[in-house]
């Protein structure tokens, strides 16, 4: 039995595919990685999720979910982030040298 | 006993400084960059002496693997982790040649990169591997678009998009095998990958081969190559060619054979590698500017890489390892020469670069380094493609070698037209700088060294059927 969040997250990896073949808009390509990114992680966080326990912390008593998927997903959010910056200032960079975000108008000018 | 974790920290410890030492004297800090590759190539040779004779586990933190972090250095990773350095010392003193503004970040992103490969080929942990492939690829895309001109920026931004797939892939694998095995070392997952769901084991296979395809330079995720290398400052094309991809296809032999050790699946990865190697050649065979001719043609190299692992047997890995590291020094040589030509000729066409190469500081460097890429005799390219060839034949791929040997010669055309052409008399011959001649004289010195004395590498490379077998 397959729970329903890895089909969410699933779901979240196949839109955020979908929008960066299919869409035209440079911002829009970016929305859809980051859509992308945030399926990985939620299947990453519900990978160590336990029913009925608690946070992982001495004195309190278990069952305790395991905490390296947590360990794992803040570090992969951060670089998520960084990645998303970054890509959005070159994205910022390419309007202020061509004046459009649009795919189809950019392979115009580069010929 | 040497530790590898200084071959991460050194070159962070020099990145961060980098700004500090800027406020004093930018001049100083290209210096500072050419000691920090220098040192790093030193304790590398350390590092590779030592691993030879066994592998080499640093644990990071004091937390006992499986759960803690370790790094694990086999002869294989450190050879690799040698020529990456030395290749990334070599390119810093073509740095040199770098003005554009703002130099001390340049050099903070060139350092982060060396640091970020070197990480990925040392690691012995999955989700380790994740992040040092990610401070790579940031860097990377820094670095691709850091000529702030139209080109550099869209090559770095299909460098992005391509590249945040791939990580998201590779994500998706580390997540698929860390929820059936609860385990993130890579010899612990080696022992126990058989309890995986079949299913499961697939799905993560191809999502971690498709992730370190996209720096690898595999077939299907690769459209980034050619602008992120045209649009990339001259340096930094040679050091995409030789750092990043050697890390990312060492990260796909890992994925291969120390975590999986499929057998009998390679001929999917075969087959991959044959369509990046004609890919990569027949497009190049059609190009016009010098560097995307270079960076298709480096495309097809990495195919040859890739089926070279995907044949699988000693003889054909230890070809691969070989081509991997003629690869690095070869093309290195040919986009510094490349930036030279460039820089002569004023325009990246070849057509233009009449004559431009007839200088013998750069004409002979360029001359060895495009016959090492074809894979002449004696120089180091040679060993490399016959080592793959005779593997293939051992197991009797003869369709698929002879594929390959069609695009070798799709590949030996289109640079005996690109040396014709800058060798033909034309109506000057600039003389290059220092910064420029010496880089490609020691990378040329390597080349030929590797090439009439291979003793060394094959004794290193002879440890290649205890990686094959699962080992470090």
């Amino acid at each position: 039995m397959i729970p329903y969040y890895y089909l969410g997250s699933i779901a979240l990896v196949v839109i955020g595919i979908y929008i960066v073949i299919a869409k035209k808009n440079l911002i829009k390509i970016i929305i859809g990685l980051d859509i992308m990114d945030t399926g990985v992680n939620l299947l990453l966080i519900s990978v160590g999720y336990v029913k009925n326990a608690t946070a992982p912390i001495e004195n309190v008593p278990g069952p305790y979910v395991d905490p390296i998927p947590q360990a794992l997903v803040l570090t992969a959010i951060v670089i998520g982030v960084s990645v998303m910056a970054l890509a959005l200032s070159i994205a910022i960079g390419i309007y202020r040298k061509t004046g459009t975000l649009e795919l189809d108008e950019l392979m115009e000018v580069e010929e | 006993m040497m530790r590898p974790v200084l071959l991460i920290a050194f070159p962070l410890l020099f990145a961060f400084l980098s700004p500090i030492v800027g406020l004093w004297s930018k001049k100083w800090v290209k210096y500072l960059v050419i000691f920090a590759t220098a040192l790093n190539a030193t304790l590398a040779g350390f590092l590779l002496m030592e691993a030879i004779q066994h592998p080499i586990f640093d644990i990071i933190g004091g937390f006992q693997p499986p759960l803690g972090i370790v790094l694990m250095v086999g002869p294989l990773g450190a050879i690799i982790a040698l020529v990456i350095n030395i290749v990334a010392f070599i390119i810093s003193i073509y740095n040199l040649k770098v003005e554009k503004e703002p130099i001390v970040k340049y050099s903070m992103l060139y350092l982060l990169l060396v640091m970020g490969s070197t990480g990925m080929v040392l690691t012995g942990d999955l989700f380790n591997l994740f992040v040092f492939l990610e401070v790579t690829s940031i860097a990377s895309y820094g670095l691709a678009a850091y000529n702030k001109d139209k080109k550099g920026f869209l090559g770095a931004m299909k460098y992005v998009v391509l590249g945040s797939i791939g990580s998201t892939f590779v994500l998706l694998g580390i997540t698929l095998i860390y929820s059936e095995l609860r385990t993130l070392n890579m010899l612990d997952i080696a022992t126990r990958i058989g309890a995986m769901d079949p299913y499961v084991k697939i799905i993560a296979f191809t999502s971690l081969f498709l992730g370190f395809g996209v720096e690898a330079e595999m077939f299907p995720l690769n459209t980034w190559v050619p602008d992120a290398y045209d649009g990339a400052p001259h340096p930094i094309s040679a050091a995409f060619a030789s750092l990043p991809a050697k890390a990312g296809i060492f990260a796909l032999a890992r994925v291969i054979f120390t975590m999986f050790s499929f057998t009998n699946f390679l001929w999917f990865v075969v087959i991959m590698g044959l369509l990046t190697v004609f890919f990569g050649e027949i497009v190049a065979y059609t190009q016009k500017n010098l560097k995307k001719m270079l960076a298709y043609s480096s495309i097809g190299q990495m195919g040859m890489i890739i089926m070279g692992l995907g044949i699988g047997t000693t003889l054909a890995v230890e070809g691969a390892f070989y081509q991997m590291i003629a690869h690095a020094l070869g093309k290195a040589l040919l986009f510094i020469a490349a930036g030279f030509l460039i820089y002569a000729a004023k325009s990246s066409k070849i057509e233009d670069m009449k004559g431009m190469a007839r200088n013998p500081l750069v004409g002979i460097p360029l001359l060895i380094g495009a016959l090492s890429i074809m894979g002449m005799p004696p120089f180091a390219g040679f060993y490399g493609k016959f080592f793959i060839l005779m593997g293939g034949f051992a197991e009797g791929y003869y369709a698929i070698i002879a594929l390959f040997l069609a695009a070798s010669i799709v590949e030996v055309a289109y640079y005996a037209r690109f040396i014709k052409i800058v060798f033909e008399k034309g109506s000057k011959a600039i003389r290059p700088d220092a910064a420029t001649y010496v880089p490609l004289i020691l990378l040329a010195i390597l080349i030929v060294l590797f090439g009439i004395y291979p003793k060394p590498i094959l004794d290193v490379l002879s440890h290649v059927s205890a990686f094959i077998a699962g080992g470090a």
